[in-house]
């Protein structure tokens, strides 16, 4: 399983998709696009935007801290 | 800790609750926990009068952090049934009726747990909101001893969650971040016993009972008394498909966006405190920032405007209103139209922060309150509201200004006299 959250430091929304990850034991890779513009533009290609957070959760890309579709996610 | 450690502490909680292979009652409580002290003498006689069949242990959470943590046990004191290493039945939490941890006994012993998939915890203060009215609110009543529950649909802080720094807020040294303010006052709160649940959305409620009932998706909430505190939303920006471009290049919260416009042009649209210090903060990363402001001067303070009209990557159009978003996967340009000579004109931009004002978040409390025509809950200088144990405090009363201080302020006189209203009624 290989999950990433493209986030900012400053982003609360981020914060708590990735203490939710946390609390259901997925690890996840952090990326900081703040500060890492080749992720950044990663990040907007794949999810055709710009706000943080986004989640790749094994291919499926999830825009904002969508609890509800996490939630499936994990549990299938 | 380490992993050892915490294994070995999960064991030795397995073990004991299991010793002789009986089903075990299972109650956490902590220090400062009014209700635990109320629960106890209760627990201790079933105690007696079921030993025989069934384990009753308790625990101290700060004992036993690593189970309390993986068990989720959030509410104290918390029952918890389990049978052969597993949790049976639905927990109980908060005020514990007898009666109710009665019948869950028999059901365990029998065998027949009904399927309630919803917890129910009974509180003397539920808070909705946890922005700084709400945690204002939560360390009085935490202080006055009454059980506190403070719930929030998102993380706590509310707006200052989201704000990059506060230069007017007393006690702060000059200046604090906003996440560094929401850290220090959930810090405070918790401390004081108070209960703080994230991401659990009031959705219903009904205030016509002498307890109080308030409805999230996983969880019935009753209270004596019910302060609410769910402050404002950002204000749209009100042009044609603004939610189809939401996240593509039209944003309201410069602190968690922000960074992903490097050396971008972007403009802001407002004139208030917010657009024109959140405007300066987005130098920090695009290479210009305009202002589009509608009428010729902002409302903003001297020392926030002094601050923009200094840094030399901002700049300000007056007496304009955006009209138009264009640009095929992203906003590439608008369609600007100055409101004096009715002039339209096109501007290439990478992104927009919109900060025109917030809109109140009190749909829910319709027909329950008394709200004004712009969504406002009405109450009196004590932050009382039309319904007797009901109270309202921050962004989400009518009052003509809305801050940090004042939220602050407002949250500490609701908890006030939610506390005398909670001991009038008790006695
Ligand atoms: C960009 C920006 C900058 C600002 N800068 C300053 C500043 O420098 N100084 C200053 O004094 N003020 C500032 N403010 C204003 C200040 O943030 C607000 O006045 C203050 O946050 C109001 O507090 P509140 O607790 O009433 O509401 P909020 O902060 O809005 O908090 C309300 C909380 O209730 C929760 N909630 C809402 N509905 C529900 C529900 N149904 N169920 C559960 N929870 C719910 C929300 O998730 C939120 O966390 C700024 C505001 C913004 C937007």
């Amino acid at each position: 399983m290989a999950v990433k959250v493209y986030s900012t430091p400053t982003c609360p929304y981020c914060t708590m998709a990735k203490k939710f990850l946390k609390e259901n034991n997925v690890t996840f890779q952090d990326i900081d696009v703040s500060k890492d513009r080749q992720q950044a533009m990663e990040m907007v290609t794949k999810s055709g935007q710009r706000g943080v957070p986004v989640i790749d959760f094994n291919g499926q890309i999830i825009v904002g801290f969508d609890k509800s579709r996490l939630t499936h996610l994990i549990s299938h | 800790m380490d992993n050892e450690a915490k294994i070995e502490e999960m064991n030795a909680f397995h073990k004991k609750i299991h010793e002789n292979g009986k089903a075990a009652v299972v109650l956490f409580y902590s220090n400062n926990c009014p209700p635990c002290d109320v629960f106890e003498p209760v627990f201790d006689k079933y105690s007696m009068g079921y030993s025989k069949d069934i384990n009753f242990l308790s625990f101290n959470i700060k004992d036993i952090p690593v189970v309390s943590e993986r068990l989720m046990v959030r509410s104290m004191p918390t029952v918890i049934f389990m049978k052969a290493g597993e949790e049976a039945c639905s927990r109980l939490s908060g005020y514990i009726e007898p009666s109710d941890l009665k019948e869950k006994i028999e059901n365990v012993l029998g065998g027949i747990c009904p399927k309630e998939s919803r917890k129910k915890v009974t509180a003397d203060v539920v808070i909705i909101g946890a922005g700084p009215a709400g945690l204002s609110a939560a360390l009085y009543t935490a202080r006055a001893r009454l059980y506190t529950i403070v719930i929030d649909r998102a993380m706590p802080g509310g707006q200052v969650a989201t704000t990059f720094t506060i230069e007017n807020y007393a006690g702060t040294k000059g200046s604090i971040t906003g996440p560094e303010l929401v850290e220090n006052m959930v810090g405070q709160v918790e401390e004081q016993g108070a209960e703080l649940v994230e991401l659990n959305e009031i959705t219903e409620v009904d205030f016509s009972g002498k307890l109080k009932h308030v409805v999230s998706e996983d969880t019935d909430y009753y209270a004596k008394a019910v302060i609410i505190a769910t402050g404002a939303q950002p204000r749209p920006l009100p042009v044609e498909k603004e939610e189809e471009y939401r996240g593509r290049g039209l944003h309201y919260c410069a602190t968690c966006d922000g960074a992903l416009y490097q050396d971008a042009d972007i403009i802001v649209v407002g004139g208030g405190n917010s657009a024109v210090e959140e405007a300066v903060n987005l130098t920090k990363f695009a290479r210009k920032v305009t202002l589009i402001n509608r009428s010729d001067g902002f409302s903003a303070t001297k020392s926030g405007q002094k601050k923009f009209f200094d840094n030399p990557k901002t700049d300000v159009i007056w007496n304009t209103e955006v009209r138009e978003l264009k640009g095929e996967m992203f906003i590439d340009r608008v369609i600007l139209e100055n409101n004096k000579t009715g002039e339209k004109s096109e501007m290439a931009v990478d992104g927009i922060f919109t900060l025109i004002g917030m809109i109140p978040r009190t749909e829910l409390f319709k027909g329950h309150v008394n709200i004004d025509e712009n969504g406002y809950i009405l109450t009196n200088e004590n932050m009382e509201t039309d319904i007797p144990g009901i109270y309202a405090c921050g962004d989400v009363r009518r009052k003509y200004v809305r801050q940090i201080a004042n939220a602050v302020g407002d949250g500490a006189i609701a908890a006030i006299f939610a506390e005398k209203y909670i001991s009038s009624e008790d006695e």
